[in-house]
């Protein structure tokens, strides 16, 4: 199913919203940034890219600039001294305090970031992870990225938020060495209420990635009251009902340290406390 | 050249020790051992204190000088401090205690560097001028070295005192030469006596219930007619011979031996024979690590480890894993691990190793891949090359030709700096970037040049001012060819390192120009000239812009490391391999110990961003916070370098935060940096695992700190001994680590 047919799918309606700036066009997004030696966004050590935009609004997003696809400029407070004339210039800003999100790379250009550190990846087993953002946003594009990066032999991740149409998870299902969906809430009204979007697709998605025997490492956020009481048990249990081992269910600590990048966005702050 | 003699400097600028404690407080082994070197614990009945041996020691030289070979007069100067030394044998602890305790107040030094002054101002009187203008210049600092002597141990654990002093006799011709090292023999084994008789005379007080003592008088016998049986006598003579090196006879011994390798078969022996017990070796063992951390000298005490046998087998054994286990529950800054890291070596000891450098013990990593390149590459068979000892801050050396010098760090920054200066001046200009380059590579290559004349006009006097008695007394070449085993008598020469300093910086600064003049055309030459003689007055932006530049030494910019490439070549070319006045030769070497705060504080500004005054890169590592794209980008520029280019040392430190080393992936992150470094020909890496908050709260509230430890370079500090101007720069370097 290529993306003309896939719209006038059934499906194409549970991620309308995915698709409402895009136009007929294949969607490249703006490169929010690059982490080299990450080491916990998949086997061995990594690279990770960011792209900038995602369809879901979690509340206690800590990559608040990621949510947005368009460029950004953010305005540290703290950092800011107020100067006289604002250089507006995030290379000669004296005190850091102003900050642009996103910027394009082509797809050659992040290969050959990738490639920087393939020593390290052959040594460890590790390789290249694409995060957001919600990467499967711009799948098509990612479908590109990804056949260039298994051309130059890299292993590959995906941290995913799996609100994605099932054609960009069929066509990334033979690209993705191992995936690293989050799954955020297993009831869907609260799904709804926390992410802004319904957690069905993304089931579907999660049961399509199972069935293919696609590698997994599912990452579980625990938020307090929002997400650490029964929820967390039943998400457990859903995928328990899977067959995902608990080592490929990983919890993940919340914490509330990116308040001052929703104050810096001129965002409003909505995450919750973590204690 | 008095004030700049290695064993002398003393370390100023330190914050002064808290006074040490009364003796008759130190009634238990702990306190008593890491007292024992901070303060006189000695029996006043049994000698002299240091300073009384100090009048008597110049006075002995003076009268003796004008009628003695100088050799024999510092023998017989030695022979006295043994006799006449007052010293301790105590039952809390498993090695003797000496009145010369402080290193940096010995008798010895006070005669030397007197001998300093007369043979400079008789042999050299116009290098001490050159030296002390280039010092002050901030061009270098260049210094007389003593500091960097290995014996050759494992012949001296077959021999003994006596089998030392029996092979003096071998070759004795009646020369001062020989008479000299027969009166530094008698006098050691005598003092030897006098250990084991102040122990039999405390025993009596202890009505010889004292099981530490009755084993040290069975070793210190046993030490007095011959060689040392087992592994508890082998790290007493270990000791006694570092004693008698350094706070005796004015000479440091820069090593404990490859320790693990050289005590595993005396301990398999001891066991197998029932004299001792894994408790007690441990016991014995903290004990010994103790003594150098009571000495606490801010440079570390090297101890080697591990390696590869020929049948390439490691050389790891179950000894090393209690040694390093004694090592890591000491937590001392001093002394300081070199561990040898190659194929052979088991994953479980280097798991050991990288945990323990996760809680910053002091250790550094050396490749042995790399350091056989590198060995083999200036003329070292492959055994020479696998058997090779590590010394200094952690340089590796030939176990027959470890009798190096390390004598100046040269500050290349500061020639780029005289560059501008001219062009601002309308002095020079260049047309191109080329042109500027070649013209600051020229003149670093004219700074070494030069400091290699006035190292060889000195160095020729090594031993006019120091013979180095005792050191030669263990090594076999020396004694047999008549040769002072420092100044120039070990058998694979006797190498003198030159130290380059702010090598990342330099290069930043250089891709700066070429950046803002030649390539942006932001400014001519004679503009930035003008603008670095202000200091950036102004233009604040731009420094920030030029500060901020990727395009740094670290972050694998294919510019910066073509340009470092480029200034390597050129500094290797001109040092490397180049004959010295001590039968060795001329070595490159990338370390930088303290330089990077006193000679960057000695250095105006530089485009790179940097303000005048401000310290630079340490080490062949990025300038601070210039790494921006990580720990991988970095160990990756260094194979922009081929390390055989800098034989002497060439060393990393990468700085992570606790986060990114945590659990097991931390451990496997640690070993990947490990294998990548190595295999593009990196030599010694070691860990500094901090954040900037803790460092800030340590700062903060030293109390809480006090176990704190900083890597330097190739040694550990306690935070809390360090100033706060390099508090602020550790902390500096933290905040721009990457999590």
């Amino acid at each position: 199913m290529n993306r003309r047919e896939f719209i006038g799918s059934s499906a194409a309606f549970a991620v309308a919203p995915l698709f409402a700036a895009g136009g007929g066009k294949v969607r490249t997004p703006l490169m929010l940034d690059t982490k080299r030696m990450a080491i916990w966004d998949g086997p061995g050590v990594r690279t990770t890219f960011f792209v900038k935009g995602c369809p879901l609004k979690c509340i206690w997003c800590h990559n608040p600039e990621s949510i947005s696809a368009q460029r950004q400029t953010a305005r540290f407070q703290h950092l800011c001294r107020r100067c006289e004339k604002c250089t507006m210039d995030e290379a000669t800003c004296p005190t850091r305090a102003l900050k642009f999100y996103g910027k394009p790379m082509k797809i050659d250009e992040i290969v050959a970031k990738a490639l920087e550190d393939k020593p390290f990846y052959d040594s460890s087993g590790g390789g290249v992870t694409l995060s957001g953002g919600e990467p499967l946003l711009f799948w098509e594009w990612l479908a590109e990225l990804f056949t260039a990066f298994k051309k130059a032999g890299l292993h590959t991740c995906l941290d995913t938020s799996l609100y994605a149409p099932p054609v960009a998870i069929e066509a990334m299902l033979p690209l993705v060495d191992m995936w690293l969906p989050d799954y955020k809430a297993d009831d869907d009204a609260r799904h709804r209420k926390y992410t802004g979007v319904p957690n069905k697709i993304i089931r579907k998605n999660l049961e399509r990635l199972v069935a293919a025997k696609a590698k997994l490492e599912v990452r579980l956020l625990v938020v307090p009251r929002c997400t650490d009481d029964d929820d967390l048990a039943a998400r457990h249990a859903y995928l328990d009902s899977l067959d995902i081992p608990r080592a490929a269910q990983v919890e993940l600590e919340y914490r509330d340290l990116a308040r001052s990048k929703y104050l810096a966005l001129g965002m409003p702050d909505t995450m919750p406390p973590s204690t | 050249m008095g004030a700049s003699l290695a064993f002398g400097r003393g370390e100023s600028w330190m914050p002064k020790p808290p006074a040490p404690p009364s003796v008759a407080t130190l009634t238990n082994e702990a306190r008593y051992v890491e007292w024992k070197f901070r303060g006189d614990v000695t029996d006043p009945s049994t000698g002299l204190a240091a300073h009384a041996l100090r009048t008597n020691a110049l006075a002995l030289a003076s009268g003796l000088e004008p009628k003695e070979d100088w050799r024999v007069v510092k023998a017989k100067v030695y022979a006295m401090l043994c006799d006449q030394m007052a010293i301790d044998v105590s039952p809390l602890d498993w090695y003797p205690a000496i009145s010369i305790w402080n290193r940096y107040d010995r008798p010895m030094s006070a005669v030397v560097w007197r001998r300093n002054g007369e043979i400079a101002r008789k042999c050299y009187p116009d290098i001490t001028g050159r030296i002390n203008k280039g010092n002050r210049d901030g061009i270098w600092r260049v210094w007389k070295d003593f500091d960097h002597s290995v014996p050759v141990w494992e012949d001296m654990f077959k021999l003994g005192f006596a089998g030392m002093r029996d092979r003096v006799d071998a070759h004795d011709d009646g020369t001062p030469f020989y008479r000299s090292l027969r009166i530094t023999a008698d006098a050691s084994i005598r003092l030897i006596e006098r250990f084991a008789a102040q122990a039999r005379k405390r025993l009596g007080t202890a009505d010889g219930k004292s099981s530490r003592l009755v084993k040290q008088i069975a070793a210190l016998d046993q030490l007095a007619k011959g060689p040392p049986q087992t592994a508890y006598e082998v790290l007493l003579f270990i000791d006694l011979y570092f004693f008698m090196c350094e706070h005796l006879d004015a000479m440091q011994c820069r090593s404990l031996s490859i320790i693990d390798r050289n005590l595993w078969p005396y301990y398999q022996a001891d066991l197998a024979a029932g004299r001792t017990t894994e408790a007690e070796f441990r016991e014995q063992f903290r004990h010994f690590l103790w003594q150098w951390g009571s000495v606490d000298n801010y440079w570390g005490q090297p101890v080697t480890m591990g390696g590869t046998k020929a049948d390439g087998t490691t050389e790891y054994n179950p000894l090393s894993r209690i040694i390093l286990d004694v090592m890591d529950e000491c937590a001392l800054p001093t002394p300081k691990f070199h561990v040898k890291i190659g194929k052979s070596t088991p994953r479980e000891i280097l798991d050991k190793l990288l945990s323990m450098a996760r809680r910053n013990r002091s250790l550094t990593f050396i490749g042995e891949e790399s350091a056989r390149r590198i060995l083999e590459h200036y003329g070292a068979t492959k055994e020479e090359a696998r058997t090779f000892y590590t010394t200094g801050c952690y340089e590796i050396v030939l176990a027959n030709g470890a009798n190096k010098t390390g004598v100046g760090y040269i500050n290349l920054l500061k020639q780029v700096e005289f560059v501008l200066r001219d062009a601002k001046g309308g002095k020079f200009s260049a047309a191109d970037y080329a042109a500027f380059q070649a013209e600051c590579i020229r003149r670093m290559v004219n700074v070494c040049t030069n400091c290699l004349a006035i190292t060889s006009a000195f160095e020729q006097h090594l031993d006019d001012v120091n013979p180095a008695n005792i050191t030669t007394l263990g090594v076999a070449y020396a004694v047999k060819t008549g040769r002072d085993a420092f100044a120039n008598g070990s058998e694979r020469g006797n190498n003198t390192a030159i130290l380059i300093a702010a090598m990342g910086t330099t290069v930043d600064a250089l891709v700066a120009v070429k950046d803002l003049v030649y390539e942006k055309k932001e400014m001519s030459l004679a503009d930035l000239g003008k603008l670095m003689a202000a200091n950036w007055e102004g233009r604040d932006d731009l420094r920030l812009r030029m500060k901020r530049s990727k395009r740094k030494w670290g972050n694998n910019d294919p510019d910066a490391n073509a340009t470092a490439a480029a200034v390597s070549k050129a500094l290797a070319a001109a040092v490397n391999g180049k004959p010295n006045a001590r039968g060795g030769i001329y070595v490159l070497s990338g370390h930088s110990a303290r330089a990077f705060i006193y000679e960057g504080a000695a250095t105006g500004a530089t485009p790179d961003g940097r303000k005048a005054g401000e310290e630079f890169s340490k080490n062949m590592s990025a300038t601070m916070g210039a790494d921006t794209e990580g720990v991988t980008a970095l160990i990756q520029t260094l194979g922009a370098l081929d390390s055989r280019d800098w034989p002497g040392d060439f060393p990393l430190d990468v700085m992570l935060h606790p986060a990114t080393v945590e659990g097991d992936r931390g451990l496997a992150l640690m070993r990947t940096l490990l294998d990548v470094y190595y295999a593009n020909g990196g030599l010694q890496i070691q860990f500094v695992v901090v954040s900037a908050d803790e460092l800030r709260d340590a700062q903060k509230h030293p109390e809480k700190y006090e176990n704190l430890q900083i890597r330097v370079c190739g040694w550990n500090v306690r935070w809390n001994d360090i100033p706060k101007a390099e508090q602020d720069a550790y902390i500096l370097r933290a905040e721009s680590i990457m999590q």
